[in-house]
Parts: C-alpha cells; sequence; structure tokens
C-alpha cells in the first residue's frame, strides 16, 4: 500500500510538469503574470462576477488597462507601474470582450504586451 | 515499493528541477527578422527644434511626421518620452547638457513602442525608474552617442526588436544592465564602440540570438561584465550565435554597483555564457576576476539549459580568482577552448581535454563553479546582498559629443544592419591600457567549490561533493559486500563489479535494486533515497531561497 502511494505521488509529481495549457486560461478565479515584456496568458475568460488577478513577475513594472478604458489596474493597485510579486485583483461584473494591454509595453491595437479578456460566454 | 520510490524520486527531480516546456507565446515578426518597415529610408529635411518650436520634448514627437529630425536644444527635461511615429530621430545638440531626467518619478526616458526606424542619438537620459532608452517590437533601431545614468532597469535596450546598432553609447548605474537586447532571433545588431560601467551586468541579453555583435567596447566595474543568457521568462530561449569579440573586460566583480538577484549569482565573472550555444568569444582581453575571467555555465529557469557548441578562442585571460577559463557543468557538449592566453583552468587542463580542433573528450566539465551562483542567488533570497543606492553609483564624466550634432545629415533607422555590421574576424585584441595593473589573485577552491562566500561553499558541499561522497559510499558498501558473498558464482560476481565500476550512478544502483544484496532493504534505501533526498532537500531549498522556482 505504502508503494502504491509513493507510486502515485511520483507519478503525480511528474504529472505537475505539465499543467501550462498554453496562451489561454479560463476559470471563475484566474492569475496572470505579467513577465518582460509579455502576459503569461493572452486569452483570459471568466464568468460574470469573475475575478482576474494580474501579478507582476518581470524586472520592468507593468500594467494591465483595457483598451476602451473601462478599466485598469491602476484602479485597485493605484499605480501602472508594478513591480515583481505587486498584485492587482480585479473583479467584473459586465459581461463583453476587451483587448487588454500595458502603456509601457503594448498599444491599444494590441502590438506587443497584450491580451483579450472576455467576460461571459465567449460565444457572447 | 522499490519503484513506488523511484517514481518520486524521478518526480520530485523533475519538479524541483527542469520539467516546464518553452515560454508560450509569440515574438513580433520584428523580433524575428521581418524585414518589413514601416520607416521611411530618407529624411523629409524637416527639422522641429524643442524649446524652439515646441516646449517639450513629446510635444515635438507628436507632431514629427515620420522621416522629421527633433532637435533638442540643452536644458533638462523632466519628461518622459514616448515615441510611436517610424523614421523619426531623435537628436541633442549637446549630449552631456541635453538631459531627461525621471527624477526616480518615471519609468523610461525615451521609450520607442512599435515604430520602425527611429534614431536617438546626442542624449542623456539619468534617474529613470526603469530604462533610459528602451525600444520594442522594432524593425529598424539606432542609438548613437547617448549616455544612460541611473536607471533602475536597464540602460540602453532593445526588446523584440531588429536590425539595430548601439555605437558610442555609455551606460552606468542601471541594477540588471548596462546594455541589453533581448528577444530576437536574427537580432541582426551590433554593440561597438560604447562603455558600460557600474551595472549588475555590463551587457545582457536574454534569448538573444543569430547575428548580433558585442565587439570593440569596454567592460568594467560591473558585478558581471558580458552575459548573454537564457531565461524563460522571455521568448525564443535558448541563446545562440553570439559574437563576443575585441572587447576590454576588466574589473567585473564590484560589490558596490548595484545589482538584482540575478546579476548577483553571476558576481565576478569577466565574460558568461549562461545556457545557450553556438557563440564566438574570441580576442577578448579579459582582467581581474574574483571569480572566471571567462565562463561558461548551464542556465535554470522554469527548464535547464545546458550550453553547446560555444567555442572561446584567442583571448588574453589573466588575474582570475577562480580560473581564467571555466567550463561549469552541467553542460552539453561541443563546447570547446583554443588558442587563448592563460594560467589557469576548471576542470585542469581545458584547452588539452576540450580543443576546437581534433578529439574532445565528451560533455567535460566542473560543478563547483555552478553551485557558487546557487549560492549567491541564496544570499540573494535571504538578504545578504549588498544592496547599492542608485544614487550613490559615481557620476561619470563629460562623454564624447556627436560630431556636427546641429548639422549632421540624418538618417532613419533602415537596413542598419546591413550597412554597419562588423568584420567580427578583422577585429583586433585591444591594448592592455597603461594604466590597469593585474592586481587579482587566485584564490583557494576545492574541486571547484571557492571559499569567495559561505553560501557558495555549503551549496558546494551539499549540492555537489555530497553526491560524490554518496556515490563513492554506495560503490564501496556494494563491492564489500559481494566480496563477501558465497552464493554467487565467480562469473557472476564479476559481471557485477565490473558493472558497478564501469556504469557510472546507474551500475551500483541496479546492484542494489536488482542484485540481492545482503545489505537489509532498510539499509540500502536510507544510504540511496536517504542521501539523495537530503541533496534534494538543500539543492530544492536554494533554488527556493534564491527564486529560480
Amino acid at each position: 500500500m505504502r508503494g502504491a502511494s509513493l507510486a502515485l505521488l511520483g507519478v503525480l509529481l511528474i504529472v505537475s510538469c505539465g499543467g501550462d495549457d498554453g496562451e489561454t486560461v479560463s476559470g471563475d478565479d484566474v492569475v496572470v503574470q505579467m513577465f518582460d515584456n509579455r502576459y503569461e496568458f493572452t486569452e483570459v475568460t471568466v464568468p460574470v462576477g469573475g475575478t482576474v488577478t494580474f501579478v507582476g513577475a518581470g524586472r520592468n513594472p507593468h500594467n494591465a488597462v483595457s483598451a476602451d478604458e473601462s478599466w485598469s489596474t491602476e484602479d485597485v493597485f493605484g499605480s501602472l507601474e508594478q513591480l515583481d510579486g505587486d498584485e492587482a485583483a480585479l473583479i467584473f461584473d459586465q459581461p463583453g470582450e476587451y483587448v487588454f494591454f500595458c502603456t509601457f509595453h503594448g498599444n491599444p491595437e494590441g502590438d506587443g504586451m497584450a491580451g483579450t479578456l472576455i467576460v461571459g460566454s465567449s460565444e457572447g | 515499493m522499490k519503484w513506488g520510490w523511484l517514481l518520486l524520486l524521478a518526480g520530485t527531480a523533475m519538479t524541483v528541477g527542469a520539467c516546464a516546456g518553452p515560454p508560450e507565446g509569440e515574438a513580433s515578426s520584428a523580433a524575428l527578422g521581418d524585414p518589413a518597415t514601416d520607416s521611411p529610408s530618407v529624411s523629409t529635411g524637416e527639422t522641429l527644434q524643442v524649446p524652439r518650436d515646441y516646449p517639450t520634448i513629446q510635444s515635438a514627437v507628436d507632431a514629427a511626421n515620420p522621416g522629421d529630425m527633433i532637435l533638442v536644444n540643452r536644458g533638462t527635461y523632466h519628461e518622459e518620452v514616448q515615441v510611436t511615429t517610424p523614421g523619426i530621430t531623435l537628436r541633442g545638440v549637446d549630449r552631456n547638457e541635453v538631459v531627461i531626467d525621471g527624477e526616480f518619478q518615471r519609468p523610461n526616458g525615451v521609450s520607442v513602442l512599435f515604430a520602425d526606424g527611429v534614431v536617438v542619438e546626442n542624449i542623456t537620459a539619468r534617474n529613470n525608474t526603469s530604462n533610459g532608452f528602451f525600444w520594442s517590437g522594432v524593425r529598424g533601431y539606432r542609438g548613437s552617442y547617448l549616455t544612460a545614468v541611473n536607471n533602475g532597469v536597464y540602460g540602453i535596450y532593445a526588446f523584440d526588436s531588429s536590425d539595430g546598432l548601439f555605437e558610442h553609447s555609455y551606460a552606468s548605474g542601471s541594477p540588471d544592465a548596462g546594455f541589453y537586447i533581448g528577444q530576437c532571433d536574427p537580432c541582426q545588431a551590433s554593440i561597438t564602440t560604447s562603455i558600460s560601467e557600474w551595472n549588475g551586468l555590463g551587457y545582457s541579453g536574454t534569448n538573444a540570438s543569430s547575428e548580433l555583435n558585442i565587439v570593440d567596447s569596454v567592460f568594467r566595474h560591473n558585478v558581471a561584465g558580458i552575459a548573454p543568457n537564457t531565461l524563460d521568462g522571455e521568448l525564443l530561449p535558448p541563446f545562440h550565435n553570439v559574437n563576443v569579440v575585441g572587447n576590454l573586460v576588466h574589473d567585473n566583480g564590484n560589490i558596490e554597483a548595484p545589482a538584482l538577484a540575478f546579476e548577483w549569482a553571476a558576481q565576478g565573472n569577466g565574460i558568461l555564457l549562461a545556457g545557450g550555444g553556438d557563440s564566438y568569444v574570441a580576442r577578448n582581453r579579459v582582467v581581474n576576476h574574483p571569480q572566471s575571467g571567462i565562463a561558461i555555465f548551464p542556465m535554470l529557469d522554469a527548464n535547464l539549459y545546458m550550453s553547446y557548441d560555444h567555442q572561446v578562442v584567442e583571448n588574453v585571460v589573466e588575474g582570475s580568482g577562480l580560473a581564467d577559463l571555466t567550463l561549469g557543468g552541467p553542460s552539453d557538449s561541443g563546447n570547446c577552448f583554443e588558442d587563448n592566453e592563460f594560467t589557469s583552468t576548471l576542470p585542469a587542463a581545458l584547452e588539452v581535454k576540450q580543443p576546437c580542433e581534433g578529439l574532445r573528450f565528451p560533455a567535460l566539465f566542473e560543478i563547483g563553479s555552478t553551485t557558487a551562483q546557487l549560492g549567491r542567488l541564496f544570499e540573494s533570497g535571504v538578504g545578504q546582498q549588498p544592496d547599492l543606492d542608485l544614487t550613490a553609483v559615481p557620476r561619470p564624466g563629460p562623454q564624447p559629443n556627436m560630431p556636427d550634432a546641429a548639422t549632421a545629415p540624418v538618417m532613419p533607422a533602415v537596413d542598419v544592419f546591413a550597412s554597419t555590421r562588423p568584420d567580427v574576424d578583422a577585429i583586433a585584441m585591444p591594448e592592455m591600457p597603461s594604466d590597469l595593473e593585474v592586481t587579482q589573485q587566485k584564490g583557494i577552491n576545492i574541486m571547484g567549490v571557492s571559499f569567495a562566500s559561505a553560501a557558495g561553499v555549503f551549496f558546494g558541499l551539499y549540492a555537489y561533493v555530497l553526491p560524490l561522497v554518496l556515490y563513492t559510499s554506495w560503490v564501496v558498501l556494494a563491492l564489500w559486500d559481494l566480496a563477501k558473498r558465497e552464493d554467487l558464482t565467480r562469473g557472476t560476481t564479476i559481471a557485477w563489479m565490473a558493472a558497478i565500476l564501469i556504469i557510472p550512478f546507474l551500475g551500483v544502483v541496479a546492484y542494489y535494486v536488482f542484485g540481492r544484496s545482503t545489505i537489509p532493504v532498510w539499509q540500502r534505501w536510507v544510504l540511496m533515497a536517504g542521501g539523495m533526498l537530503v541533496y534534494l532537500l538543500f539543492l530544492g531549498l536554494g533554488m527556493v531561497v534564491g527564486g529560480i522556482v
């Protein structure tokens, strides 16, 4: 029994190596790291009322600002300069699709450090 | 139960070590060398003057058309300049007296975002919280006669871009790097005739590859000198095909220069190739480094990147505390050292065992110098790294001005690399400056474990020496067990002894698992798994506290 448990733990650890599902993420409570100079996920989907936490994970400061100016990490963090480890958690109550970008490393047209947030069903 | 333990060990090792895939995402087409550009190739002839025509640099930039020049007159400008118009030239009339000062409140002095062909020249940027001069996502860029002082991350910085040149420029007081080129392949870029001092790294190039030249420049008094490197935080790993030729690299090991954790891990090395391949390090003069003059190391981030196929040739290296030439492991094959002038190497006789021509020993390296970097990261994680205020960095004296700045021709940065590409084979070794003496003495090391720092010794012992001691004890006990066994035939005994002695690690492990050793099972597992768990524990401790995982 103990051998089986050890084997299971080992397999779980090995399987845990493959947890990244690429550039998209979805869930009720999503964390997006902001690397130099890109978002960990470029397509983020949450339900209405879901939370997206943007976390600084680079040497340069980063932020996330909606291209339509309806929301920004500055709204909750108090600054556009999130450094390594700084967190900004936003709750989205309005369904919609938003392009977001870093004002230092991207632009509203989606160049560079930018992504898309879908609140609610991706089918609209 | 045995297989359970093996799976647990394998999983632990993979989790602690290298189990992630490559970073996901797409670099820009510019970073991949797409020649398409939005920039005009010639100037419009129009000049917008600051402050005569426009009160701020940004207002002039906003009014400029592609191909225009913005000429900035003497003054200190308290603003952040963001350029999104392609093909403009931003020029100061006096490099030392046209200053963009961020007052440690604004991120960048000048940032060029997705605007191809922008030239910035003859300007100083200082006291910005992130970068002095910054290009991102562009095809075609040039920075000439720039001075970047005391900026919070990088001095002069190009990211996700290609077809560039930094020349006649100076950078000091940046805790990450004075000069940085990152995430491009092919970069098609050069750094030349420049000086980088009092930074974390003189040059850093994360995942920057192909047609990239770091040449004819001076890197001195940084925490570490020149460090092409591979990290998972940026796209396009690993770095490869970088030329580091004809540079004067001296006295990098400065513990009073500002540095982040990663830079502190590289402390004391002159030229450091961390986890990439196929690069060419030639005819550099490398003097006075507490660790290694020129070193090749692996890079451990979310993935483990071993170095491969680097060539280190015709350099003069002297005054190194650990070794003039170092091949740290684990390393992939193909790294070679030839025709260098030196007095010490790690491992010993490196040029004999790893020549660029002829028979080469497979993957010969040593670990002690690599674990020393883990010790440095640990120091950083527990707050033992020197933390220098940027304002404490010595201010540079006046730097040479661009000739005829007010009237010199305006040339948008189009086909920059094709017109400025250096002939690396023609670049000569720099002379030894008359005021530079060899002052660094050779230090004590045991099996490559330097005594330069307590944490380095600790991790050298537990993450390098301990496994060797364990392995030795496994072998001795296994041979002793075989010698006293009477249940095996002579042939079987000889076969097991041969396997234990000839097949590293796997032979003795196979004996303990399949050889029906008379040593009680629990003792065997304590010996093998217990020791390895202690090893993994300390390795994991170093990586977690050091911020690798």
